[in-house]
């Protein structure tokens, strides 16, 4: 990236690429605070992991862009909205599924982003974000995308106003408009939080601004960390001095809208000629956080019901139904409790669960697509290991619908984390796959209808037969897999090379070809790996 | 009064096994588009039809009346019948059989046996109810002998691609194996009588590994069945690999009729086993 004259950092598909990602990797880093502030509208405790699964599912759709092409920054943000509609779960998911969209509309036909785009996209974002709830509320995501959008358009149009700048204003405002939820939305006052949602955005926005700010040398903003309070809100319940006058599950339940809190009921109606209004009238008669988004002729419902089979009549009358999710809420509430008294319990119903499922880490969006595909849950986390991983590496195992979890770290420190985990009632087998390639042959060694020590062994036997040569930027392939020694003993049987996110696929073809010619073997794949702490992994089996 | 054993193409048992046995083969059918005949084509023909052709081929289920002709022929001979059908998940064979009963009037004199299984593996369980039959069995007796054989009875595919099985609407649980991004050879099974995952390989000689392995996973066989749709080579090899582990053991080897190829396409290889399964745990 290069400065301007005037200051101003051109932003290409590629950045905002970046920056989307970014967005979802800090929703990530505070998943377990976003699902412990989650009391509104229903304290299920789903907040942060819907958010996520969003995100996660939005930022996938971009795999298949960087790197390939020069993306336009409309094809990027079409993509990322696109996968965010399609993956979207829970309320919060939806809208934020919304803001994306209307961000996605207002830079359509844009090649790159400018400051006065992006203040025009923050609007439409709120916009139409607003238009897809039927009864909005204050003190949520909503309010804290509308005053985003408030405060960069109150910003002087000056000639130095650059996207960064409108991007840190927009996360100022949107953290103050998070710290003023409670004085808009009384129960969560009341619970002494701020709204879950909302704070998701306002860390999406931080995440976005903090990668381009790292990129054009802004000086590091400090980010948003819980306060201690905030990290501590599942402790409560061992600490009755914060909360003096309730117990965690008498006050969750005295904001039970009524007896129960019904059926979270979700699902996409295709090639329908229904408006969102058709669709807010039909089902705002049905019940309550109704959300309701749009693309083409594809709409998305949400709502809280209590009664699950009128909804999905009520659907069936405007189109093809799909992706039909009917959650019943007042047991994810009751698992929400269990867990606040410190019962381990699971996150799912155990009806739901299979005997076995393999959950793989994953540090490149790449390597996460080609676990996904593979049939393993995936948690994608960031390469370097500064943080606590243990928190998430637990979250991540309650994740997976299984009883038993065979867990493929694909890294040192998520095989350390793995080992300190309390993972519940689960079962859990770490498999010692320690790198991203040994991992994959793990993963690719399952076998279904074994029991899980059959498969570890199998999957350890694949791992250990893998040899990693790592390639950095400036080296070139053939040579570093010369250079590791290995000749051609033992003569390798299947060579893959993953390649790096600054990596494009034309150049990594032809890296491929090198590897395989200096191995002296018939062929050796491509895959995109997404990893960013080097050009290449070869991988040799 | 002897007891006989009906059995379906999709057996893919060797002619010298049919014989040998004294099975009665009743078809199912293959038919491009208003063509019909398919199942009668030469593998070499059809594989290289399928591969270019659209429409795809279609398959057919064999008729009640095809199965009435056969019982009205055996009890018209003072016999009783035994049939050994593929899998009544996969197939509506085994319903016309059923139905053909009261068709021909064959009431008591029928018996009609789910193999829950497709190609040779299938094939065994209709060798030992005929072996049982030709030793003088009761109908009874035959059933029983199927019956449990049936759990004996091991089968392990290596697909080139899932895409005909797919298409074909037969695919199953085995669809946890699509939508790969890497190039992988899928390995399947037969569970409970639908097509099920078993695992997945990045090469064909890992694959031929993985059927060989799961050979050698029994503790005992007494016969294997290998065959393969357009890959000979690869059944070859596979043969070879099992040669020193299974010593003495008869292995029967066929091309897969092109009932199957049209729902497996032309990278099929099969292993089948006759023998004391490992324990899945």
């Amino acid at each position: 990236m290069t400065q301007s004259s005037d200051g101003e950092y051109p932003v290409f598909g590629v950045d905002l690429a970046n920056m989307l990602s970014a967005g979802a990797a800090r929703i990530e880093r505070e998943l377990p605070t976003l699902n412990q502030l989650n009391v509104f509208p229903v304290p299920d405790a789903d907040t942060g992991t819907n958010m996520l699964h969003t995100v996660r599912r939005a930022s996938r759709e971009l795999d298949g862009v960087i790197g390939s092409t020069r993306p336009s920054v409309d094809r990027v943000a079409a993509l990322f909205a696109r996968g965010a509609f399609s993956g979207a779960r829970g309320n919060s998911g939806v809208i934020l599924s919304q803001i994306l969209n209307g961000f996605a509309q207002a830079i359509d036909g844009i090649a790159n982003l400018d400051a006065g785009t992006l203040i025009a996209a923050l609007r439409r974002a709120s916009d139409v974000a607003y238009e897809s709830v039927s009864q909005p509320v204050e003190g949520t995501m909503l309010t804290v995308i509308r005053d985003a959008a408030d405060a960069v358009a109150a910003l002087p149009q000056q000639r130095d106003i650059t996207v960064y700048s409108v991007l840190s204003e927009a996360t100022r405002a949107a953290h103050r408009s998070v710290e003023r939820t409670p004085d808009l939305l009384p129960v969560l006052k009341e619970h002494g939080v701020v709204d879950a949602g909302a704070l998701g955005v306002a860390l999406f926005l931080e995440g976005m601004k903090n990668w381009l700010g790292k990129s054009c040398g802004a000086p590091a903003d400090a980010e948003w960390v819980p306060e201690p309070d905030e990290g501590a809100v599942s402790e409560r319940a061992s600490e009755p001095a914060s909360r003096p006058a309730q117990h965690p599950e008498d006050s969750a339940l005295e904001e039970a809208p009524g007896e129960a809190f019904g059926y979270c009921t979700e699902f996409l109606i295709s090639a329908t000629t229904a408006s969102v209004a058709d669709v807010q009238s039909v089902f705002g008669a049905l019940g309550g956080s109704l959300v309701v988004a749009q693309t083409g002729q594809t709409i998305r419902v949400h709502v809280h019901t209590h009664d699950p089979g009128a909804a999905l009549t009520a659907g069936l009358r405007l189109g093809v139904l799909h992706d039909i999710s009917i959650r019943n809420m007042d047991d994810q509430h009751n698992e929400r409790v269990r867990d606040e008294r410190g019962d381990h319990g699971s996150t799912r119903p155990a009806a739901e669960l299979q005997p076995l499922g393999v959950l793989a880490f994953a540090t490149g969006g790449g390597f996460a697509a080609v676990f996904e595909s593979l049939g393993a849950t995936v948690f994608e986390i960031a390469a370097e290991g500064s943080e606590d991983l243990t928190p998430i590496v637990r979250q991540a195992v309650l994740e997976v619908p299984a009883h038993t979890v065979i867990l493929v770290p694909g890294s040192e420190d998520v095989f350390r984390a793995a080992a300190t985990i309390d993972p519940g009632d689960r079962v859990v087998h770490v498999v010692g796959a320690l790198e991203p390639a040994s991992a994959m042959a793990a993963v690719m060694a399952f076998t279904y209808g074994a029991s899980a020590e059959q498969n570890v062994a199998r999957m350890e036997k694949a791992a250990s037969a893998v040899t990693t040569i790592s390639v950095s930027d400036g080296q070139l392939p053939g040579d570093a897999v010369r250079e590791a020694g290995l000749g051609r003993h033992p003569p390798a049987e299947l060579v893959t090379l993953y390649f790096g996110r600054a990596v494009e696929p034309r150049q990594a073809e032809q890296a491929a070809r090198e590897v395989a010619e200096a191995l002296g073997v018939a062929g050796c794949e491509a895959i995109y790996g997404g990893q960013d702490n080097c050009a290449y992994l070869v991988s040799i089996e | 009064m002897a007891v006989q054993v009906i059995v379906d193409n999709v057996s893919d048992l060797p002619p010298e096994v049919v014989a040998e046995n004294r099975l009665t083969i009743v078809p199912l059918k293959v038919s491009f588009g208003e063509e019909s005949g398919g199942e009668l084509m030469s593998p070499d023909e059809f594989y290289a039809r399928i591969v270019h052709s659209d429409p795809l081929p279609t398959t057919a289920a064999v008729s009640p009346e095809e199965f009435a002709d056969a019982y009205r022929r055996i009890i018209g001979a003072g016999d009783e019948a035994v049939v050994i059908t593929i899998s009544e998940k996969l197939s509506a064979t085994h319903e016309a059989a059923k139905q053909a009963i009261s068709v021909a009037g064959a009431e008591g004199k029928v018996s009609v046996v789910d193999s829950t299984r497709a190609t040779i593996a299938e094939g065994f369980v209709a060798v030992k109810a005929a072996q049982a039959a030709l030793r003088g069995a009761s109908r009874e007796e035959v059933v029983a002998v199927a019956r449990a054989t049936i759990p004996r009875v091991g089968f392990l595919a290596a697909f080139d691609t899932l895409e005909y099985l797919k298409r074909g609407g037969r695919i199953g649980a085995a669809k946890a194996l699509l939508g790969s991004m890497l190039n992988i050879q899928p390995l399947v099974t037969l569970r409970d009588g639908i097509v099920a995952p078993y695992g997945r390989t990045r090469s064909r000689a890992q694959a031929l590994e993985a059927l060989a392995e799961f050979g050698r996973s029994f503790r005992s066989v007494e016969l294997l069945g290998i065959e393969h749709t357009a890959c000979q080579e690869d059944a070859d090899r596979l043969k070879s690999m099992l040669a020193k582990d299974f010593p003495g053991v008869p292995v029967y080897e066929s091309r897969a009729t092109p009932v199957i190829g049209t729902h497996t396409g032309p990278g099929l290889v099969v292993l089948s086993l006759l023998g004391d399964p490992p324990d899945l745990g």
